[in-house]
């Protein structure tokens, strides 16, 4: 990239000015001679307000008394009031020297500054355009979206690179400080320099694509639940085989339990045979209990029966004979003697034979004739006997009873004594070992068809279940085989991103590390070239520091301290984890020296020739190295430079880079023209209008 | 950096991230897709590169 063109209107000190930088293989410096205040420092700040948005004004409130772009004089008359807006502009034509279509380009930045209410805090509107040129001059539409312009911009001339290529005299001192925005601005051109802002750029983009797949991924993948077809292909295989086993297991089980219900009828016919043996044994035991009872009624009834048959003779016979004896006996009555004769003693007080009759025998008599029929004592006694007869016929009845009671008795006591022994033998029969073995097997095999039916409920809900999941599976497998390709593609991809994030990686880290090795060849060659102090053992090294910043760091320091601090890193125990490079680097950190402004200078001219070096020596143009051309804009480098550092300086300059833009002042130029003069192209001097605040700029043949 | 460097910095990589001679291609081929998209604002490179991907994956082209 060169500078083709820059042209001002009432930017700081310059009203309409326009500047054209040319150069040649050979003559390759533009300079651009001016005293001090005359605007050298404003015009490289121009380059940098028009590429970039980071310069702040008010820092230049010293050169130009204007906190903005816009000239002070005008500035002046809207703070006072004296107008309403005014306006200010760069022009900047720059040229790609990349193989680009588009390789002319014009940019126009535009601020307009309005005063306000109080006038003296005005408010500003900035505008920027780009446009390409042609080859005959004509410009295309140009570009007015901001966000696109500073794209472009970006892709020219990063910000990053302003820092290492647009230097005024504080700059380049502040450079290789320690300070963290050095080393911030250290690290950025390295970064742009090299592959790794590159391989940034790649890795965002590498992330876009992958939040891309990873979308469409998740779109197809919820239609399946997250699962692949293999997957799913696999979860149904296993469903069904599930499916299988349980099939199995149920058939099993209803073999088992059709075999324990049969066991179990078997069981419980014998078990109601027990239970028959049980009613015999009660039977028995009711027999028994009858028979003991029907015994014991054979003994009563026997026993009446000899008492009915006794009672019969001894009530019919014995009293009578005994009181029809005792009667006779005493009263010698004349057999055959009628009651009617009787009658007639009682009544006369005499026996038939006259003889008076004591009142006792009379009384006997009286008592015999209440007592006997009427007739006469002999049928008194046919009464008496047949009353006997009845009694004893009664009696023989009562006794025919008892005894056919007896022969029933017996007859039933024989039969329940033959049931017993019936039933005896039934009970002896039944082994009661067996019912208990029966009745505990009973138990067993009642308890396992619980659980057997149990489990037959809990196969057919888990079957149930599972040939549901297969129907859901079946589904998610057509579903998945439709997108099965897609998945797999995005997989792929997958698969290849996270490759390739790797790669980025390791490929920036590499790179990084290679970079910042040729950097310091190239650093010493530059510093050796530049300044005479390395003869005095004086050197310079790139180091970047460890940790989450890995910050650059320009460092110089003297061999020989340098040296024995290396031997003594070398010989502590504390750094023998260290790598000999890390050893070396901490040797370096650890003597880094304070630097003077000469010094400074010194450093900062070495790293720039460096950096552009490096940068110019990317000759191929790909990602890891871009054919990079900086041109390169420097303020006074050469003061607080002096005798050989300032000879070898001068003499080097030209070689920094094909385009330089030098601002000097006079004195400066002079002191080292005889060294740059040759290389100057085109020279601009400066000049301070007297009692304007402008500056006008005069082309002056160098030639 | 000089093409030597390059080239062994790349071959170093590609081992140890174990590309394959396709995914090798086909990393460099996104690369340059971004680098050309630096210079031409019609290049959109993750839809590019996501197009790349898709034609050289998936059945019969598995990377």
């Amino acid at each position: 990239m060169k500078f083709r063109r820059i042209k001002f209107n009432n930017f700081r000190c310059f009203k309409n000015e326009e500047l054209i930088f040319n150069e040649s293989s050979d003559k390759n410096i533009n300079l651009i001679l001016g005293p001090n205040g005359a605007g050298k420092t404003e015009l490289l700040f121009a380059f940098r307000w028009i590429l970039s948005n980071n310069v702040d004004f008010t820092k230049l409130l010293g050169k130009e008394k204007t906190p903005y772009s816009l000239n002070s004089s005008l500035y002046n008359d809207l703070k006072n009031g004296l107008s309403a807006k005014a306006s200010c502009s760069v022009e900047l034509e720059l040229e790609s020297t990349q193989d680009d279509s588009e390789n002319r380009v014009m940019i126009l930045k535009k601020t307009d500054i309005y005063t306000s209410n109080p006038p003296n805090t005005p408010t500003k509107d900035t505008e920027l355009e780009l446009s390409y040129l042609n080859d005959d001059g004509s410009k295309s539409l140009p570009e007015k979206d901001p966000v696109k312009i500073n794209e472009k911009i970006n892709s020219i001339i990063p910000s990053s690179i302003l820092y290492g290529i647009a230097f005024d005299g504080e700059r380049m001192q502040q450079l290789s400080s320690p300070q963290d925005t050095s080393k911030r601005a250290i690290e950025g051109l390295i970064a742009n320099i090299t592959s790794v802002e590159f391989l940034t750029k790649c890795k965002n983009c590498f992330e876009s694509v992958q939040m891309d797949n990873e979308e469409q991924y998740k779109k197809i993948a919820k239609s399946t639940k997250n699962k692949t077809l293999e997957t799913i292909t696999n979860d149904l295989k296993k469903a069904e085989d599930k499916k299988k086993e349980l099939g199995n297991k149920q058939t099993e089980l209803k073999e088992k339990y059709e075999n324990n219900t049969l066991e179990l009828t078997t069981l419980s016919n014998f078990l109601k045979e027990k239970e028959e043996t049980q009613v015999y044994q009660k039977e028995k035991e009711l027999f028994t209990k009858e028979l003991k009872t029907w015994k014991n009624s054979l003994i009563d009834l026997t026993a009446g029966y000899a008492t009915a048959l006794s009672k019969a003779y001894l009530r019919a016979g014995i009293p009578l004979y005994d009181r029809a004896l005792s009667s006779i006996n005493k009263m010698a009555v004349p057999r055959g003697l009628t009651t009617e004769a009787v009658k007639n003693i009682i009544k006369s007080g005499k026996c038939i034979c006259g003889k008076e009759i004591d009142s006792s025998v009379l009384s006997t008599l009286e008592d015999l004739l209440s007592k006997v029929p009427p007739t006469n004592l002999n049928s008194t006694i046919e009464q008496m006997a047949g009353d006997l007869k009845t009694s004893a016929e009664t009696n023989r009845k009562s006794s025919w009873n008892s005894s056919k009671q007896i022969t029933t008795a017996e007859s039933e006591i024989k039969e329940k004594e033959n049931r017993i022994a019936f039933l005896t033998s039934q009970i002896g029969s039944i082994d009661q070992e067996k019912i208990k073995e029966a009745n505990e097997r009973f138990s067993i095999l009642t308890k396992e068809q619980g659980k057997l039916e149990a489990d037959k409920e809990s196969y057919s809900e888990t079957l149930e279940n599972l040939e549901h999941t297969i129907e859901v599976l079946e589904k998610q497998r057509e579903t998945a085989a439709t997108h099965n390709g897609q998945l797999q593609q995005l997989q792929e991809v997958r698969d290849f991103l996270k490759k390739s994030f790797y790669a980025l990686d390791l490929i920036s880290d590499s790179s990084k590390e290679r970079a910042l090795q040729i950097l310091n060849v190239k650093l010493k060659e530059a510093f050796s070239e530049l300044s005479s102090d390395v003869a005095l053992g004086r050197r310079i090294a790139l180091i970047q520091g460890k940790g989450i910043h890995e910050q650059y760091q320009i460092i110089s320091y003297l061999q020989s301290k340098f040296d024995s601090e290396l031997a003594r890193i070398q010989n502590n125990q504390k750094y023998f984890t260290l790598s000999d490079k890390e050893k070396e680097e901490r040797a370096i950190i650890n003597v880094a020296e304070g630097n003077s402004t000469g010094q400074s200078k010194m450093n900062t001219l070495a790293f720039v020739k460096a950096i552009l070096d490096y940068a110019n020596s990317q000759k191929d143009d790909n990602f890891l190295g871009q054919a990079k051309c900086f041109p390169l804009l420097i303020d006074a480098p050469f003061g607080d430079i002096f005798e050989d550092n300032l000879i070898q300086s001068a003499k080097k300059l030209h070689e920094f880079s094909d385009q330089i833009i030098l601002f000097l002042a006079q004195d400066s130029y002079d002191s080292v023209k005889k060294y740059i003069g040759s290389y100057v192209n085109t020279t601009y001097e400066l000049h301070k209008k007297p009692n304007e605040p402008y500056s006008i700029i005069i082309k002056k043949d160098d030639k | 950096m000089s093409l030597a460097d390059k080239s062994e910095i790349l071959s170093r990589t590609f081992h140890e991230v174990g590309f394959s001679a396709k995914e090798c291609k086909l990393f460099l081929e996104a690369l340059s897709i971004i680098k050309k998209a630096q210079k031409d604002d019609s290049i959109n490179p993750p839809a590019e590169i996501m197009k790349i991907l898709l034609d050289n994956t998936g059945e019969n082209n598995e990377i």
